[in-house]
């Protein structure tokens, strides 16, 4: 009856390096807001076949998409768009997602763009397009940009000293040789601002120029003093000298640039795994921290009791041998893998999560083959991984310290459990025991009258034992760590549930209700029918007549009350909510476990109980509960 | 007098059973594990299982599926409070009814009395258009409903709620029952929707609805329109 698995969301994958990200973007989207998601390849029917690099790329990035939970469909058509829109049409996908172009716009004017004319027949899809690099630059491939950068400087550097040469050959009959020598050194100090490089490039060509074009013998290379070689040595002196200024500047810019971006990164990752409670969470968070600033796939491991190491998060497509790298970085407490001394032609680099001089976990990255991670990059994973061990380290305590709580509270039930069953539970099997051998020996001796007695005596006291039973049993469950089902329910429901349940118990009582008819309560509808039960039952015991139940809305709390009008609280009256404490002994049997199920079930709630004098005499219990809508 | 079928592998509780039901003039076969209580099916089919669910041979369940929908053998289950989630499902699957351990012979004789009645009625052709049940006179054609001779007005659902479990007075019927009477078959869950419409026909009929007569709720599990007894 469930309903048909909806796709919501369908990333397009192609060889670009661009769709790892698109499928790690598109696996976030779905998880954000548990939707469905697949990813779609499409192999266009005529088109020459792809290379074998490309290939296995779009393999590997299929597989990542089978490693995130996602499923891939391979298509064949004639045009990519058409194709990949009558897919998504026939698997109700309601979003596209689509990396953005990385080549130039002259092939789009000649074939046409994919994006244009899936945008176009999207129809009622979304088409989501994400750029080949939203966030930040990564650190660890600012020098691939670099070196695009070069060639244009070197033209740069080209196209400035042909200017100048142009200018002077034009004005050669208003200026003087030393004129001349400015307007190089002019050029020379622009292309020098390019680098070291472009700054050699354009001395040379400024010097061989000026000597063919200006200095006499005019239009040869010969050179014919030593105030020219002078000029040389200074126009080369210049390049040189600015030239190593301006890349000594930029490369401290560049590196304060990425010192603060990874200041940033190091920043918001200590902030957000600060708040992580648990170690998937810790996993998570740097996992994604990991990807964010490096753009590759991570993934943290830690050791598992029975299965070795396992990835807690950010699983890429680890394999077999990268997780036997991890294994060694976790064993000796080294780093391992790509680019370090051990097993450098794995893929993955592998760090240490250390803790002192214990191993938490490993921390894997693992992108291209050509990714490589530079000094500042490595400072920065370890910096990372400082940062989770004390994370880790962090969620184990306070883990090992709930457990330990915990355990102590099952110890302590334990304890009492044990008393009570040696004293209180004996007491009624006691009377049932009695009263039934009784009747077995003695029936004819008995006059009805007595007979009477002992029956109802028998049938009392299997009651009160089965209320203990039971509210050892919902104390076990509620103390141990059971978490409460929560229903929307109406209030009037509730309290009806319950009085129905003790019907033949409130026998003649009067009881006055006064309960709210819109008022619903977020409760555990079985659980919380327990509270006013034994609240009404803790009533007719040791209070007296008439009870009152009341429910209403007070801010942004539901209070409930059971008031009764009997002698009122005893002194101690908060002692009242421990385990196997009883208002008044003589009078009222049973264990005095109601009231601490009471609180144990209202506490699971979020809610508080207090036990209160009753305006006009006799006690009143109030239980608060949080409000929350469906 | 009818013939009882009783699967529960405690002989306590069989020996206990044994003697409330001989006692009240029925006929008892025992079984305590499911093969035995197979092998009791084949040979006769009783007028009402009470069937424990936990058996050293495999839960309970399973044989009810057996049963249904082949078979409309009235199914009382047998399970402990705490167990609502089971109970739900034991229903669901098709049992009639359910009784949580401990229980008072009193109220045993009382689910199989409802249990028989049931069985009985199903057999008489079409359900019937006219309804009594306590103070309730539905008139089904008529979409009418009067609570002690009076006239009240209920919404459709409302209507269709109270008819569904006077259908089967006496008998728990489930918040996926009732929905699925209410709405048709629906796969979402509409239990507070549901608690909504009752609390509101509630209201209508019952003079305290915070301490119902008729219409009362077993927590956890659904609704019981109660009849006279």
């Amino acid at each position: 009856m469930a309903e048909p698995p909806r796709l919501d969301l369908l990333v397009c994958v192609g060889p670009s390096p661009t769709s790892e990200r698109l499928i790690r973007e598109t696996h976030r989207m779905a998880a954000a807001e548990a939707s469905t998601w697949s990813a779609a390849t499409v192999e266009v029917t005529n088109a020459p076949p792809l290379a074998a690099r490309d290939r296995e790329q779009l393999e590997s990035h299929l597989r990542l998409v089978e490693s995130l939970g996602g499923e891939v469909h391979r298509l064949h058509g004639a045009a990519v768009p058409e194709v990949l829109l009558a897919h998504a049409r026939a698997h109700g996908v309601t979003r596209i997602v689509a990396g953005k172009p990385t080549h130039g716009r002259w092939r789009d004017r000649l074939g046409g763009s994919l994006l244009d004319t899936l945008i176009r027949g999207s129809g009622s899809i979304e088409v989501h397009v994400l750029a080949p690099l939203a966030t930040a630059p990564a650190l660890a491939i600012a020098h691939q940009r670099d070196t695009r950068r070069g060639w244009r400087a070197y033209a740069l550097a080209i196209g400035g000293v042909a200017i100048v040469t142009g200018l002077g050959l034009a004005t050669f009959d208003a200026l003087s040789l030393a004129d001349l020598t400015m307007l190089y050194l002019i050029a020379i100090a622009a292309g020098s601002l390019f680098g070291r490089g472009p700054s050699l490039v354009a001395a040379s060509l400024s010097v061989a120029a000026y000597d063919f074009c200006f200095v006499a013998p005019r239009f040869t290379f010969a050179v014919s003093g030593v105030r020219q070689l002078l000029t040389f040595f200074v126009m080369f002196g210049c390049g040189i000298a600015i030239s190593t200024l301006t890349v000594r500047l930029r490369r401290q810019e560049r590196n304060a640039i990425v010192r603060e971006r990874r200041t940033a990164a190091l920043l918001a990752f200590t902030r957000e795994v600060g708040s992580a409670l648990t170690e998937p969470d810790v996993a998570a968070v740097t996992a994604r921290h990991l990807e964010d600033a490096f753009d590759i796939a991570a993934a943290v491991l830690v050791p598992h009791a029975t299965e070795g190491l396992v990835a807690a998060a950010g699983l890429g497509a680890l394999a077999e041998r990268e997780v036997a790298v991890a294994r060694w970085a976790f064993d000796h407490q080294e780093v391992a893998g790509h680019e370090t001394a051990t097993l450098a032609d794995a893929r993955a680099l592998c760090v240490p999560i250390l803790d002192g001089d214990r191993a938490l976990g490993v921390l894997a990255l693992q992108g291209q083959p050509t990714v490589t991670f530079d000094r500042d990059a490595r400072h920065f994973i370890d910096a990372i991984a400082r940062q989770a061990a004390l994370a880790l380290a962090h969620v184990r305590l306070v883990a090992e310290a709930k457990e330990a709580a915990l355990r102590a509270t099952t110890e302590e039930l334990r304890s009492s459990l044990l008393s009570a069953v040696s004293h209180d539970l004996r007491t009624p099997l006691a009377v049932i025991t009695g009263a039934a051998t009784t009747l077995r020996d003695r029936e004819a001796e008995l006059d009805p009258a007595a007979r009477g007695e002992l029956l109802a005596s028998i049938v009392d006291d299997a009651r009160r034992l089965e209320r203990v039973l039971g509210n050892l049993l919902q104390l076990t469950r509620v103390e141990t760590g059971f978490r409460p089902t929560c229903e929307l329910v109406p209030a009037e429901e509730v309290v009806g549930a319950a009085l129905t349940r003790l019907e033949s118990a409130i026998g003649e009582w009067r009881v006055d209700l006064d309960v709210a008819p819109d008022l619903a309560l977020w409760i555990d509808p079985v659980l919380f029918e327990q509270v006013l039960i034994n609240l009404v039952e803790n009533a007719l015991k040791h209070g007296g007549a008439p009870l009152a139940i009341a429910a209403r809305r007070s801010g942004d709390r539901v209070e409930l009350d059971v008031a009764d009008r009997g002698p009122g609280l005893p002194p101690d009256a908060t002692r009242l909510f421990d385990k196997f404490v009883r208002a008044s002994t003589a009078t009222a049997p049973g264990v005095g476990l109601g009231l601490a199920v009471v609180r144990a079930i209202v506490t699971a709630h979020g809610g508080e109980v207090a036990a209160l004098a009753n305006p006009g005499g006799g006690a009143l219990f109030r239980v608060t509960l949080p409000v929350r809508s469906a | 007098m009818s013939t009882l079928l009783v699967v529960e592998d405690d002989p306590h509780l069989r020996r206990f059973l044994r003697a409330a039901l001989t006692g009240h003039g029925y006929t008892i076969v025992e079984a305590a594990t499911l093969a035995e209580a197979r092998a009791e099916l084949a040979r006769a089919l009783p007028a009402v299982i009470l069937l424990d669910l936990g058996l050293p041979d495999g839960d309970g369940l399973t044989l009810l599926r057996g049963l249904r929908p082949e078979t409309t053998i009235p199914v009382i289950v047998l399970s402990a409070r705490g167990q609502e989630g089971d109970k739900v499902i034991a229903l669901d699957a098709g049992a009639d009814d359910y009784l949580t351990k401990p229980f008072g012979a009193g109220e045993l004789m009382a689910r199989i009395r409802v249990a028989l009645r049931h069985a009985d009625a199903r057999g008489t052709g079409p359900p019937a258009d006219l309804l009594d049940v306590g103070p309730f006179h539905i008139d089904q054609p008529r979409h009418e409903v009067t609570v002690s001779g009076e006239l009240v007005h209920l919404t459709p659902i409302e209507f269709k709620i109270l008819v569904e479990l006077a259908r089967q007075p006496g008998r728990v019927i489930t918040h996926r029952q009732l929905a699925r009477a209410v709405w048709g078959d629906t796969s979402g869950d509409q239990s507070h929707t549901l608690r909504v419409h009752v609390a509101a026909l509630r209201r209508k009929v019952e003079p305290t609805p915070a301490r119902p007569r008729w219409l009362v709720t077993e927590a956890g599990v659904g609704y019981r329109l109660r009849g006279d007894e």
